[in-house]
């Protein structure tokens, strides 16, 4: 009994590893011509385990050669001087800085809003809210801790009036979400899912919640 | 003109005079004269602002951290100089705050109001579960290491729309305007919420 329990103990504990392994070997379609993208979130803390992410980036880059980055929001957590953009964002990304990756962030609610959209490595252009083409997706990059009727009417006619065959809104507040610390942004949901519905924006590309 | 044709003609006239009078006594939503008093207020703040700013080295298109921060403090320090006499209830005046209560409250008791106030309490600085470093008075700095709450886009809705360069924000139960370029607490109003 005592041997068939350590059994059935080693398998569960064995079996995260196994996933993990098998997430790794993932093989993505990887077409020629397709747009490669990573996406990254809840990033910015300039700690160990950023870099151990980066690194994980710039290896798996081998394998899937990502162009761009998009970035999910709380892109730099605690301060915002110029040694902290260094910390928590130069220094981590900075293979991939160096190769030539570029990052698109939104903003989280740990993100200067004023700081963050002025500096040219987040290529926000000086804007909250934006959008920019890749091929045949046309990316939205919102602003969800103040959305405000301006930038709804914005959203609205972006997708409205964008003939990309692929559409991709990103943003920090998921709509649905099982997480136990925020959960899901319903007051946000009620009022972006239906235009993204009507005006067929295939994916709304949501922060996952234990990711990184 | 006999009696009657003069009735007749009286009664004919009525909702012309009627409508005369209705236009030349319009009746005026209170709120809305105290939200555009509310808003040119608002609108001197970013006046201000915009002169103050125009009056500093321009910050180039691609900027880096370093710039970002010295421009920053200039306009900071330019603003508190300018506003050094400022105090609460300049732009929120006490006519207008009740009304700004009233409309919140009116969100929260609503259909949907307690997804507004899980949106609201969501990156709320006292509300993330750690005392907050933030003080709430007029001038007071928002320091960058605390988070922003969010504003339901549903109650941006029913608010008065304030120019990009001002917020709405929530710190704790306290609605407060603030300047995202100098990230300054330009006015509040306390408890608004439960």
């Amino acid at each position: 009994m005592i041997r068939l329990r350590n059994f059935s103990r080693n398998v569960l504990l064995a079996l995260p590893f196994t996933l993990s392994t098998l997430a790794q070997q993932l093989t993505l379609p990887n077409k020629p011509n397709s747009v490669h993208f990573a996406v990254i979130g809840d990033n910015g803390t300039g700690q160990r385990p950023e870099y151990d992410v980066a690194e994980r980036l710039v290896a798996m880059r081998e394998k899937f050669p990502f162009d761009f980055v998009i970035m999910m929001g709380d892109n730099l957590y605690g301060g915002e001087s110029p040694k902290d953009f260094v910390k928590k964002f130069e220094r981590p990304y900075k293979t991939l800085l160096d190769a030539g990756v570029k990052f698109y962030a939104c903003l989280g609610n740990h993100d200067d809003p004023d700081n963050q959209r002025q500096y040219e490595s987040f290529n926000m252009r000086g804007d909250r809210y934006y959008t920019f083409k890749m091929k045949n997706v046309r990316f939205f990059s919102l602003e969800t801790n103040y959305m405000d009727p301006k930038q709804l009417d914005w959203i609205e006619n972006q997708l409205r009036t964008s003939n990309s065959a692929w559409k991709i809104a990103y943003f920090h507040h998921p709509l649905y979400s099982s997480g136990a610390t925020h959960g899901p942004s319903v007051d946000l949901r009620r009022v972006i899912e239906p235009l993204f519905i009507s005006l067929r924006c295939e994916r709304g590309l949501l922060r996952p919640r234990a990711f990184l | 003109m006999n009696g009657t044709v003069r009735m007749c003609s009286f009664l004919l006239a009525l909702p012309l005079i009627a409508s005369c009078a209705s236009r030349s006594h319009p009746k005026v939503n209170p709120d809305a004269q105290l939200f555009k008093e509310f808003s040119g207020r608002v609108k001197q703040y970013v006046d201000l602002q915009k002169k103050l700013e125009s009056e500093l080295p321009h910050l180039p298109d691609k900027a880096d951290a370093a710039a970002i921060a010295a421009h920053k403090k200039a306009l900071t320090d330019s603003i508190l100089q300018a506003r050094a006499s400022a105090r609460p209830g300049d732009i929120f005046f006490p006519k207008v705050q009740p009304v700004f209560k009233r409309i919140i409250m009116a969100n929260l008791r609503g259909p949907n109001g307690r997804a507004i106030l899980h949106a609201i309490q969501t990156g709320n600085p006292s509300e993330e579960g750690k005392p907050s470093k933030i003080q709430v008075r007029v001038n007071a700095p928002y320091p960058a290491d605390e988070p922003l709450s969010n504003v339901p886009p549903e109650l941006l809705l029913n608010l008065p729309q304030l120019p990009e360069s001002v917020t709405y924000r929530f710190v704790g139960r306290d609605l407060i305007l603030r300047d995202s370029k100098a990230a300054l607490i330009v006015d509040f109003i306390r408890e608004v919420t439960p």
